[in-house]
């Protein structure tokens, strides 16, 4: 399949099927990490979730690009994502008892598909839009 | 047909140039070596041979490939470059890149952030403020790396390795040619400008390695893309939200870079404000600007000063600095101490952009783009010159400001690049001949393109450049520190088997070690591990290995101990580290084996070469038992008593014996290492050290008797504990004392004549052979210095050197050259400032293997 196609099909999905396909692939980065303890299958499932969250997150801020950069840009914007919701655990663990666990790491990276969910839903682009004119 | 072609031409570059780079991340794969770096002579013509080709292809109207295509041949040759860097170091340089990696490790293996695991608060996180400041350092770099590391299920080490190199690969080129395409330029230009954001020879090495610094620099060179969108595009919200985003991140993965970031930001805003300002008041709009500018200068300085309100940091501003440059330094600052290679490697790129600053300026429509590219450009050169002229303490290195540079001025070299090569015009063919009309159809030569050539030239200059930058930076972070340049295998190979150990016994240990050593049992197990704790710099473990390799004694390891409590500690010595610490002509066998005899078989050797390391472990637990036996005449009675002993460490064991009931002792036949200390409580008794123990007391009281010895070195062949004959006053000054008690000898200056005055004193020795250790137990009055001097004739053997003694007694080991007969000992005390001087010398031994 085209990445072009895959895209469309993904970036098209209004009722949140491949953002519950995301959710559940950290589920079973979860499961991975206490059962399979399997870097393919961590690798298999990262993929997913960085594909479906690169190309919905793409299709927000990057609509004016060509489908490879909208998907490298939307991956550029999720990994940003991930690291500053990583270091804000950090930091919030210098007041409060918090582990950067595989538990924490799963909370960030479904909190991330929640937001990128959140920014669609609501046309997140256009609200900010609307109150910065 | 002409399809066909044309797939297949493009299908034929693709495989010519993949090949070449597999090519060459063979040769830098199959000549890696464990023991020393080593840059196989092949790898960077090859290199440069493909540099050359990806910009001949970027050039080059005739190859058959689309922007896409040699955009991704560009991305290629990104994770080449990347590639062969990070198999020239593997597994990664020494110093801060294995620190962070170690500090990945424990969030990764504890989910603690280091600092938390720290046994002693430092100072600065005691606060709220300083402890959320000390935090946020690194996070976004730590946070990555250990959810990467948690979602693929790859070890930590695999993705500090490679994130750095795969996110600078992947997204640097792309935001490079995204860059320049947004300042209106065609897309020849905007590749030239992706492959030289990448690989520009200034900033090439911060690619090497995952450190804050480096992703601060990535996410400086995504802020500018994202600042530059938000100037021009009509989605002004969508990129105000990715500003943010990219400036929040950057203050959280280093300061000079959040720093820097904030300062383009409140530029590009600046410029916003500028334009609409513009429309009404032209006047008031410039300066507006001026000061902007100004004020965005001073960020830097003034965040750098600052920074002491949250942290304890050291930077300051005087006006002295400028005045100790010359003009030639004033006006050329950098360039004043760069070769002409340097020059060249560096100064190029900016000298091109500032050319294509003002051809762009002159064509392009897009002038508040332009304006903020070169706005940013003079700020960061204005950034570095005002830390350079008044910076006395900068609190980041200056070369890093520059270091921003590249990716604000690529994008204009490439437009330059581009124009010279347009400008040049194809010539015309020229006869040989022009006379003979015959010769000419005969001898009619067509000389290659002007265009052609120029072309040439240039991508074989700019290959040459991207090539030198990469091997000044293989011999700055690896050949010049070698063989300490990178993260050594075999230190991470003896870490692991102690870890091993760890998992088989789960018995806690401390590592006292080297500090290549340190980072990588640190990046194996995390820092402040409180199982398996390796001593960091603050923790004293330099001063420690140090320590224990000049002075070849365990005393120093026991402070190891006190962080996790730990009875066992583990010393790994590189072989290097004795050169580097005891000087080039210290005998690293003869070292490995004292410490084999003080700590035991090595537990590991791991390795060959410089980087080879050996393994020992200590034991510091408290030991008690049942000593030998001594001879006492309890009111001339002969008794024989055992003694107990006790101790931490072989090298300083106490054997005592408990006497009551009599009114004279005498104790006598004591093992010849032993060394008398003490009669408890005191009592009245003449002692010779050597031999006997004669003292009177109370039948009613309990008197013990102590010794020391050091049970390392139990086959003494000659010593001297009692200091009461033999000893001659050989010079220098007049005014000394040498007194002894049966035990101690006090040799001392009381008003030396000048700075640096001893007195010395000899003894004859009965012609000791095969001698292997001498031993001297000592202390000294606040700066005493002390040496020694074993003689064979008239020959000196063995010096100890001028050494200051330790203010509590302690025993100094010297190796004695092999096959000597030592005839004479000198000992001799000496002032150091010009001030009195006494060394109290306890015992000193001549022992055997």
């Amino acid at each position: 399949m085209e990445l072009g196609k895959l895209e469309e099909i993904i970036a098209r999905d209004d009722r949140g099927v491949f953002t519950i396909l995301a959710i559940v692939s950290t589920i079973g980065m979860l499961i991975n990490s206490i059962t399979f303890l399997s870097p393919i299958v961590g690798a298999v499932l990262t993929t997913i979730y960085f594909l479906v969250n690169s190309i919905l997150l793409g299709n927000v801020f990057f609509k004016e690009e060509n489908t490879n950069f909208r998907i490298l840009f939307g991956l550029l914007v999720l990994l940003m994502i991930i690291a500053l919701e990583g270091a804000s655990l950090i930091i919030i663990s210098a007041v409060f008892p918090i582990r950067f666990d595989a538990k924490a790491t799963v909370a960030i990276l479904n909190l991330a598909t929640i937001a990128i969910w959140f920014m669609r839903r609501v046309r997140f682009a256009k609200l900010l839009m609307l109150k910065t004119s | 047909m002409q399809d066909i072609d044309t797939l297949s031409s493009r299908i034929a570059t693709y495989i010519t140039f993949t090949a070449l780079s597999f090519t060459i991340i063979y040769i830098a794969a199959s000549s890696w070596s464990a023991e020393a770096l080593y840059l196989n002579p092949l790898l960077m013509p090859l290199y440069f041979l493909v540099t050359a080709f990806l910009f001949l292809i970027i050039m080059s109207n005739r190859i058959p490939l689309s922007t896409g295509d040699k955009l991704a041949l560009i991305l290629i040759h990104a994770f080449l470059t990347r590639i062969v860097s990070i198999i020239f170091f593997y597994p990664g340089t020494s110093g801060d890149n294995t620190y962070h990696l170690a500090h990945e490790r424990t969030l990764y293996t504890f989910g603690k952030y280091y600092q938390s695991l720290n046994p002693i608060t430092p100072p600065e996180i005691q606060s709220l403020i300083g402890k959320l400041f000390v935090f946020h350092r690194a996070s976004i770099q730590y946070g990555l790396v250990t959810s990467l590391s948690k979602m693929l299920y790859i070890d930590v080490f695999w993705i500090h390795l490679s994130l750095m190199a795969t996110l600078w690969s992947l997204f640097v080129p792309m935001i490079g040619f995204k860059t320049s395409k947004i300042l209106g330029t065609n897309d020849r230009v905007a590749l030239l400008a992706g492959a030289l954001t990448a690989n520009a020879p200034m900033i090439i090495g911060w690619s090497y390695g995952t450190v804050p610094n480096s992703l601060g620099f990535f996410f400086f060179v995504v802020s500018i893309y994202f600042l530059l969108k938000s100037l021009s595009s009509k989605n002004t919200s969508n990129y105000i939200f990715l500003i943010l985003l990219a400036t929040g991140i950057s203050l959280l993965t280093h300061a000079l870079t959040g720093i820097t970031v904030f300062i383009m930001v409140l530029l590009a805003f600046s410029m916003q404000k500028y334009y609409s300002l513009r429309r009404t008041h032209s006047t008031t709009a410039s300066s507006f600007l001026a000061l902007s500018f100004l004020t965005c200068v001073m960020l830097i300085p003034a965040a750098s000063v600052l920074m002491y309100l949250v942290y304890p940091t050291y930077s300051s501003y005087s006006l002295q600095k400028i005045f100790d440059y010359d003009i030639y330094h004033i006006i050329l600052a950098n360039y004043a101490d760069y070769t002409t290679a340097e020059t060249l490697t560096y100064g190029t790129t900016t000298i091109l952009a500032i050319i294509g600053m003002i051809i762009h300026s002159q064509r392009n429509d897009k002038k508040n783009l332009n304006l903020f590219m070169m706005l940013a450009f003079i700020l960061i050169i204005a950034e570095y010159r005002v830390n350079l002229y008044f910076c006395t303490k900068p609190l980041f290195g200056l070369h890093r400001i520059l270091t921003f540079e590249p990716f604000i001025t690529a994008p204009f070299a490439a437009i330059t690049i581009n124009y010279l090569i347009t400008a040049t015009k194809p010539a015309s063919s020229v006869s040989l001949n022009p006379k003979s009309s015959k010769r000419e159809t005969r001898f009619k030569l067509k000389f290659p393109r002007n265009q052609a050539i120029v072309t040439l030239l240039i991508c074989l200059g700019l290959s040459a450049l991207i090539v030198e930058g990469d091997i000044t930076n293989f011999g700055d972070l690896g050949f010049r520190r070698e063989p300490y340049g990178i993260n050594s295998v075999y230190s991470t190979e003896a870490a692991r088997l102690i870890h091993e150990e760890y998992l088989r016994t789960q018995e806690k240990y401390a590592v006292v070690t080297d500090p290549v050593s340190e980072g990588a049992g640190m990046a194996l197990v995390g820092r402040y591990n409180p199982d398996e704790f390796y001593l960091f710099k603050y923790e004293g473990n330099l001063e420690i290995f140090r320590s224990l390799l000049r002075d070849l004694s365990t005393e120093s390891l026991l402070n190891a101990t006190q962080y996790n409590g730990a009875t066992l500690v583990y010393v790994i010595v590189a072989k290097w580290s004795v050169a580097r610490y005891l000087g080039p002509s210290a005998d690293f066998q003869q070292v490995m084996d004292i410490l084999s005899r003080l700590l035991g078989p090595p537990f590991a050797i791991v390795g060959e070469g410089d980087r080879q390391v050996y393994v020992f472990r200590f034991r510091a637990e408290h030991t008690t038992g049942t000593g030998p036996s001594v001879i006492i005449y309890e009111d001339f009675q002969q008794v024989s008593l055992n003694t107990t002993y006790s101790f931490i460490n072989l090298g300083d064991v106490t054997y005592q014996l408990n006497v009551t009931g009599a009114t004279n002792y005498s104790i006598t036949g004591w093992p010849t290492h032993w060394s008398y200390e003490q009669i408890r409580p005191q009592a009245n008794a003449s002692i010779d050290s050597n031999a006997w123990i004669n003292f009177t007391g109370s039948p009613t009281v309990n008197y013990t008797i102590e010794w020391t010895a050091n049970e390392y070195y139990p086959n003494v062949v000659w010593k001297d504990d009692a200091f009461l004959q033999g000893w001659r006053y050989t010079g220098r000054v007049s005014n000394y004392s040498f007194t002894t008690d049966g035990d101690i000898a006090t040799e001392s200056i009381d008003s030396p004549l000048i700075a640096q005055d001893w007195v010395n004193y000899e003894r004859q020795l009965p012609s000791l052979q095969n001698c292997r250790t001498l031993l001297v137990r000592l202390k000294g009055d606040a700066n005493s210095v002390f040496s020694m001097l074993a003689w064979q004739n008239k020959t000196i053997v063995l010096s100890s050197g001028h050494k200051t003694a330790t203010t509590k007694f302690k025993i100094y080991t010297f190796t004695l050259p092999n096959n000597t007969t030592l005839t004479k000992i000198w000992i001799s005390t000496i002032t150091p400032e010009g001030k009195p001087a006494t060394i109290y010398w306890d015992y000193i031994m001549f022992t055997q293997d």
